[in-house]
């Protein structure tokens, strides 16, 4: 249902220019690319979750273990959009090199020069924070100062070594015990708003029942730089599906119709998720909204279908997200 | 009485297992902290016999010189001639030999010397978290992994082969395996 607006321009109106802001802005995001720094020990899983993240294979997965420090950019593209993952093997590992600090911090001061999200990655059947994982949160934070980690995501991998019942715990306890690593360096403030989550490379649940790919995306998304954000979006529109009951079904049918150009799993964000990624968009592309979420529902949907492609899935996802 | 030195990398279960094989709580063992800093030495009579298990605090905890702390702490405190094996813990749930498990490999060759591999036995635990259809398999990587790179590490001589005795325990779950045998049946009259 449209209503009038209380300041004479039509609501329509108003709803289409903020279209046209809103796709002039994906339309530069998809022309830049984002960014993701991905730090943990060796095979954690970090090349597996990352990959199955944005769709594709970028980040081999194997079983090599690294002889030096290096800082291993991958460059792929999605949607369109072109992204970068900078693997960091190494650098939560004993390696013979040791003591090399300066070293370390020198190559990822030039190697990575920005970057968007920041991935704490680790197993969450591990027993212990490591001394190897305690250097690689000094040398990340001592490398790029304390401010990246409000852009960080602390990623468990092996979920599904705990059962339902011990699972919540494991969680909580292991989610603390990093931040309080990652305190020393950023304070509390900083460190206690890292959202953590876990997954599992053998299946797609974890052991609480639910879909972690839509977790993890939904963590990801609320902690991307505000530089990444929308191009994230756009690269990624094109697998969402819609929490169920959130009035998609106009957005489903464009869906199918563009499904083939998507790759990789489906992406099944659930109400709560969904809310959470429509208010990042709000907070980060839509300052000042005047319009109403239901009218913006009902201008886009069908505006998202004409415009198309990348940008218009953009554009249909943020229609459905309406509350 | 039989003498064991159960060392390892911090988290992999020695306190857990000390536990498990006198079949009480006596070393404090805790699921995500690391909890034993000093050389603990527990003598426990068991159905099967006399055994006395010490425990070490775990390796890889922090840096290389904290590492160096504790190997100097179990050679103060433990004389090798009077044990009768050392048991080396890994994870059996582990891909690959981390840096860390090489770290912690190294630490233990040259603060015990290398010779004491050959009265080493290898406990590898959480057995119980793999399948079991997967679990020897598993155990078969591992081993080779931990043996491939203490052949490397240690020239003859003394040099390295093999370890005599490799068990698979899991501190947690109960009759995981059919045919197992108790932990203390086995410290107190495997050859």
């Amino acid at each position: 249902m449209v209503t009038e607006p209380r300041d004479g321009a039509s609501f329509g109106e108003k709803a289409r220019e903020y279209l046209d802001a809103f796709k002039r802005k994906l339309e530069k995001a998809q022309k830049e690319k984002f960014v993701f720094l991905v730090v943990g020990r060796t095979g954690v899983g970090k090349s597996s979750t990352v990959n199955t993240l944005v769709g594709k294979q970028v980040a081999p997965v194997g079983d090599w273990e690294p002889t030096t420090f290096e800082v291993r950019p991958y460059h792929s593209d999605a949607g369109g959009v072109r992204f970068t993952i900078f693997d960091t093997p190494g650098l939560c590992d004993s390696l013979e090199e040791a003591g090399n600090d300066e070293g370390y911090l020198a190559l990822m001061r030039s190697e990575v020069p920005v970057f968007d999200c920041l991935w704490f990655v680790t197993r969450l059947d591990e027993t212990r924070v490591t001394g190897d994982e305690k250097r690689g949160i000094r040398l990340v934070s001592d490398s790029f100062g304390k401010k990246v980690w409000e852009h960080a995501v602390i990623v468990f991998t092996w979920a599904g070594a705990y059962d339902s019942s011990k699972y919540p715990v494991a969680l909580k306890k292991r989610t603390e015990l990093i931040r309080a690593e990652i305190e020393k360096y950023t304070g509390n403030s900083i460190a206690q708003e890292i959202p953590s989550v876990a997954v599992d490379n053998k299946t797609h649940l974890t052991p609480d029942g639910r879909e972690w790919l839509a977790e993890l995306y939904t963590k990801v998304f609320t902690r991307m730089s505000e530089r990444g954000l929308l191009s994230f979006l756009v690269a990624t529109a094109s697998r969402i599906d819609a929490p169920p009951g959130s009035g998609a079904s106009s957005y489903a049918g464009y869906s199918s119709t563009h499904a083939s150009a998507s790759e990789g799993p489906r992406i099944k964000l659930n109400t709560e998720q969904a809310r959470e990624v429509k208010r990042r968009i709000n907070a980060a592309v839509i300052p000042s909204a005047a319009v109403t979420g239901a009218a913006i529902g009902a201008v886009f949907g069908p505006a998202g279908i004409a415009i198309g492609g990348a940008i218009g899935a953009a554009i249909g996802l943020f229609a459905w997200f309406r509350d | 009485m039989r003498r064991f030195l159960v060392i390892g990398r911090t988290g992999v279960g020695k306190s857990s297992f000390i536990n498990s094989a006198v079949g009480a709580k006596l070393a404090k063992t805790s699921p995500f902290e690391p909890c034993t800093a000093t050389v603990e030495r527990i003598a426990y009579g068991t159905a099967f016999g006399d055994v006395c298990l010490i425990d070490s605090p775990g390796l890889a905890e922090g840096d290389r010189s904290l590492d160096d702390d504790y190997m100097k702490s179990v050679k103060r405190e433990v004389k090798i001639q009077e044990l009768d094996s050392c048991l080396y813990l890994s994870r059996l749930n582990e891909h690959r030999l981390g840096g860390d498990e090489r770290r912690v490999l190294n630490a233990i060759t040259s603060h015990l010397g290398p010779a004491i591999w050959a009265k080493t036995w290898l406990v590898l635990t959480f057995a119980a978290s793999l399948p079991s259809e997967i679990r020897l398999e598993a155990a078969r990587n591992r081993v080779e992994q931990i043996e491939g790179y203490l052949r490397g590490i240690i020239p003859a001589p003394p040099g390295f082969k093999s370890f005599q005795t490799k068990m698979l325990v899991d501190n947690v779950t109960r009759n995981w395996m059919e045919g197992g045998a108790p932990l203390a049946q086995i410290l107190v009259s495997h050859p």
